[in-house]
């Protein structure tokens, strides 16, 4: 009789921990999201006002500014170290994309795949931050 | 075997107790987390619209009307700025001007300046989203959403214009 209720609440425990690591998996996976989420909309959003803070718009040498504006996005650095780490793990600075001037700066995420250890989140166009040109003459 | 009876129910005891420990778990990571997301994305938004402003002021009548419709101007069009994880659009903006050289005075702030224009300097975005909440309803069954919001501070400078708070 002892072993009988021994061995029940083995499986009552099996049973419960199947149910508590799921919701377990389920909350980290979500709040997991979110957490690199917030990092890409900080991040982008600091690419996009370094962009705005540019010279004019039609210098060539904006092919660099568009460079730096990556880097900073992706790694959080203007310049960073062929070692440097990702703010995010995965993104690459082609799936970054800037589109400087006239007016405004525009900077946003494209086809990254936002991997959350149980599944994907495909983020195509967001976060897109838009800002405007505040170094030139005022529009 | 009647020392034996508390016995029974044991784990389900447990796995209620650590349910609602995960619950508050999920109420951190979930509900706050998502907050979390939409306050910077509305930061982001605030910051960027009140230079978008600020950058309209020229000392006219016609400049704080620029101003105002500046404000809005990045939450729509193919690039807008949204919040909820870049899904919904931004639509309680509010735009509002101060006099004053270097800070603003907080005694001045009103949304349709009527007297000297050229005595406004400043210009102060806020925009609000209600985040919506799942999990801590649970413990509050009446809260299913919790404004969030976000305030930016532009000032116009020669030529240019930059955030002061």
């Amino acid at each position: 009789m002892r072993d009988n209720r021994r061995g029940s609440a083995l499986i009552e425990f099996a049973g419960s921990l199947i149910l508590l690591s799921g919701v377990f998996a389920g909350i980290f996976q979500i709040g997991y999201t979110f957490f690199a989420y917030s990092t890409l909309v900080n991040s982008v959003c600091a690419g996009a006002r370094y962009g705005s803070l540019q010279s004019d718009p039609s210098n060539p040498a904006n092919v660099d500014v568009i460079k730096r504006v990556r880097n900073l996005v992706v790694f959080g650095e203007l310049a960073p170290a062929p070692s440097a780490k990702p703010v995010v793990p995965g993104l690459t600075t082609d799936q970054v994309n800037v589109t400087l001037g006239p007016a405004t700066v525009t900077v946003s995420v494209k086809g990254f795949k936002l991997d959350s250890l149980f599944s994907q989140m495909k983020l195509d166009g967001r976060p897109t931050m838009t800002f405007p040109l505040t170094n030139g003459p005022a529009k | 075997m009647g020392i034996q009876r508390p016995e029974r129910g044991f784990v389900l005891i447990v796995t209620c107790i650590v349910l609602i420990i995960l619950l508050a778990f999920a109420v951190v990571g979930i509900d706050i987390g998502r907050m979390r997301v939409i306050k910077s994305e509305l930061q982001a938004f605030t910051d960027a619209a009140a230079l978008n402003a600020a950058l309209q002021l020229d000392g006219s009548d016609s400049g704080l009307a620029r101003a105002r419709a500046a404000a809005a101007q990045l939450a729509s069009g193919p690039n807008a700025m949204k919040w909820d994880m870049g899904t919904q659009p931004i639509t309680a903006i509010q735009a509002s001007f101060a006099k004053g050289d270097s800070s603003p005075d907080p005694k001045t702030w009103q949304p349709k300046p009527e007297d000297d224009p050229d005595a406004y300097h400043f210009v102060r975005v806020q925009a609000t989203a209600p985040a919506p909440i799942i999990f801590f309803r649970v413990f509050h069954p009446s809260t299913d959403s919790s404004v969030i919001a976000a305030s930016s501070v532009a000032m116009k400078a020669t030529e240019t214009a930059r955030l002061v708070q």
